[in-house]
């Protein structure tokens, strides 16, 4: 399952991922934090829409579109 | 709390007096020697004089167009205030009120409302004024007597106001912040001719406080003392931090809603009723009973207090109206354009941290200043005012109900008490549930006293279409505020723009409407410390070809479109208006003729929309000079739909603007 930047809020764009909280291949619950993004208003974590392992594809510090790819997780 | 005998024997005069205003003015009217629409207090007097002989000079007084007995009992001084009903050049707002706008600051008469239940969040934001006013200073002066502590703010109306939401919004707010408010209801049985019991299922008004966690009390407001006890009770808690009061003084009004109301919806036994208790009488004879009066002396008051009111009321039909010059003073401030002191460069950031960064350079340069809206204290909706609270505290940074008209009527009483506020109304879309305090009373309370009581505050409010949001958060409003003399309206489009324009909104004089489109919030750019006065265009991209009128955000599309046009030996001039009212026609009119051709473009649909002023404008002083007529694009009239290709298509995008463009360059005549 490709997981992608959320809208978060009316007018968000775009945010920095700021964090990862998992690592890489790591395997995951569904509803476990797995990065933090950070808006001009607020920083918000993300959670995992599934079980699985994660593959992290996007980078700490860079800047993503909504819709953009950060990760994948897998069985 | 009982009055002593001086203080009776004031009540009466009061009342006789109030009575004897209220006989020569109908006596006046019926001769057809003045011709005010007049709405009798007679029946009311003693709730009046009681609540008067309670309170201090400066304590605060809001009341409604039937509002003659209050504003006498609050020693209103007699010859300004009967000027004033008949539209005499001497009146309180130089004529230019009339009977329902009679205010009179130094007796602490800050707003008679023509529009029912509206006073009461403005008493709201008046009593908010003298709560930090007071904040760690003594009373002032003739407060010792009635009690230390600040002003109290008495907002008087009738039971046919406690149906409007004005009412409910504003007792929740005053409960809330614990303001020292009483809400005073006079009772007199009817909302225009409607009876009590046809309009509302509780017994008592005061029944209403509970809901608000405030005291209720209902008194005999045919009895002055009740009403002097009652009030002067509520006035003591409310001096004391408790919060405010709903006292409800039950009386009756003896000539109907209007002069020449016949009032047929009324049971003659009833009305006969009233008049067997009518107050005056009623006050008159116990205090004889008492000792307190002899028939001699009350009826040399009498005399004395009919002489005053025939006299008076015969002097100012004399006096002249106000000159024609009048007509156009107190729309706004004389003081334009306002120079704001320079600021210190700050380097980039976005519309948001620019607007921040001016509220909290604000609230750092002004005790004055406080902020007040939903959710402020913790980021705001859209984080504009993210560690505001943090820094200048909870009561600067004020976190309101859900009560839009409680803000704004709360910010224009804040304004009149000396603050200066700034509200924040979530989305402009919600301007529909303010409006009145905006448009009736923010834009207008300068003007209709003649100067008296400015209104300096500003309105913040988030706007914008392309979020997909829906159409009930993002539809463009400027023209219905434009329409409105007396307010100003200000859109930047720059985050230096935006420090700049905001910190010029709060210092102005007059209400301000400063609108933040949300798309634009994260656009960055440099911000440095020039001030920008209101009514100040600005050439954002030179041209010789067509000038493009445009603010906000769609100034950022109409420089892209130029750039894209400057290839194909187009030159188009960008012209930022940054505020459309006040307007800088000149710069239109300079622009426009030099390019000899100018397309409007605006957020907002077209139809009806500031586009129409800006294009009849230009039309009306360049028409000889242009080349084309003028286009206008904007919004398709619809409401903004919700699916992202439909609100594309809604939305003015480059391609209209483009096509405009081309359109006036190839017209020729």
């Amino acid at each position: 399952m490709l997981l992608r930047l959320p809208k978060i809020g009316m007018e968000m764009t775009e945010a920095v991922l700021a964090r990862w909280l998992v690592d890489d291949g790591a395997v995951v619950a569904k509803g476990q934090a797995l990065y933090e993004m950070e808006t001009d208003k607020v920083t918000n974590e993300v959670d995992a829409p599934v079980a699985g392992r994660v593959r992290l594809t996007a980078r700490e510090g860079e800047t993503y579109q909504v819709g953009d790819p950060v990760a994948e997780i897998g069985p | 709390m009982t009055p002593g005998g001086d203080t009776l024997r004031h009540m009466f005069g009061t009342m006789t007096l109030i009575a004897a205003c209220d006989d020569a003015l109908r006596s006046a009217i019926s001769a057809g020697e003045a011709t005010l629409s007049y709405y009798s207090p007679r029946g009311q007097e003693a709730v009046a004089a009681g609540f008067g002989a309670a309170l201090r000079p400066d304590d605060y007084l809001v009341t409604t167009y039937r509002g003659m007995h209050d504003q006498i009992a609050k020693g209103v001084p007699l010859r300004p205030l009967l000027a004033e009903m008949v539209g005499r050049a001497e009146g309180t707002g130089k004529g230019k009120g009339g009977p329902m706008h009679v205010v009179w600051p130094d007796a602490g008469l800050m707003l008679t409302t023509g529009v029912v239940g509206s006073g009461l969040p403005i008493a709201a934001g008046l009593a908010w004024a003298a709560q930090r006013d007071h904040a760690g200073a003594p009373a002032a002066g003739s407060g010792a007597a009635r009690g230390a502590g600040p002003r109290v703010t008495v907002a008087s109306f009738g039971d046919g106001a406690t149906n409007i939401g004005a009412f409910h919004e504003a007792a929740n707010l005053a409960a809330v912040w614990r303001l020292p408010v009483v809400f005073l209801c006079q009772n007199n049985g009817y909302g225009e001719h409607t009876a009590f019991a046809d309009h509302q299922r509780t017994a008592h008004v005061a029944q209403r406080a509970a809901a608000y966690g405030m005291p209720g009390v209902t008194v005999d407001g045919n009895d002055p003392v009740a009403v002097y006890e009652a009030v002067a009770e509520a006035a003591a808690q409310a001096r004391a931090g408790e919060g405010p009061t709903l006292v409800e003084a039950v009386t009756y009004r003896l000539f109907g809603h209007v002069f020449g109301d016949r009032m047929a919806y009324v049971d003659p036994a009833e009305l006969a009723a009233a008049w067997e208790h009518e107050p005056v009488a009623r006050f008159r004879r116990r205090l004889i009973e008492q000792g307190l009066l002899t028939e001699e002396s009350a009826a040399e008051v009498e005399a004395r207090c009919a002489a005053r009111a025939t006299g008076t009321l015969s002097e100012v039909l004399g006096l002249p109206e106000p000159g024609a010059d009048e007509v156009l003073t107190d729309v706004v401030s004389r003081s334009l354009p306002l120079t704001v002191p320079a600021s210190a460069p700050a380097g980039d950031m976005s519309v948001r941290s620019a607007i921040t960064l001016a509220l909290d350079e604000a609230l750092s340069a002004d005790d004055r200043v406080v902020l007040l809206g939903e959710d402020i204290s913790d980021t705001g909706v859209f984080g504009v005012t993210k560690g505001l609270a943090a820094k200048h505290g909870r009561d600067r940074v004020r976190d309101t109900p859900i009560s839009e008209q409680a803000i704004v009527g709360a910010a224009v009483g804040a304004a009149l008490g000396g603050l200066r506020p700034v509200a924040e109304v979530m989305f402009m879309d919600f301007l529909g549930l303010c409006l009145d305090q905006l448009a009736n009373h923010a834009a207008k309370l300068r003007y209709m006293s003649g100067g008296l009581t400015p209104v300096p505050m500003v309105l913040r409010t988030a706007v914008g279409g392309g979020l997909q949001v829906g159409a009930q958060h993002s539809q463009m409003l400027e023209a219905w505020l434009a329409h409105v003399p007396g307010l100003k309206v200000v859109v930047p489009s720059t985050p230096s723009d935006a420090r700049a324009l905001l910190a010029s909104c709060i210092a102005d004089e007059d209400p301000c409407v400063f609108i933040e489109q949300v798309p634009l919030l994260a656009r960055k750019g440099p911000v440095d410390g020039t001030p920008v006065p209101l009514g100040v265009a600005d050439v954002k991209r030179p041209g010789s070809d067509v000038t493009v009128v445009t603010y906000g955000r769609q100034v950022h599309e109409a420089v892209a479109v130029a750039e894209a046009l400057a290839p194909r030996g187009v030159e188009v001039e960008v012209l930022d208006l940054r505020s459309l009212v006040p307007l800088d026609e000149a710069a239109v009119v300079d622009s426009v003729r030099r390019t000899r051709r100018a397309v409007v473009l605006h957020e907002a649909v077209v139809t009806g929309g500031f586009g129409a002023e800006l294009a009849a404008g230009i039309s009306e002083v360049l028409f000889d000079r242009l080349a084309a007529p003028v286009l206008r694009v904007g919004a398709l009239p619809a409401p903004l739909p919700y699916a992202k290709g439909l609100e594309r298509l809604a939305l003015p995008g480059p391609d209209r603007l483009l096509e405009a463009i081309e359109w006036v360059i190839a017209f020729s005549r």
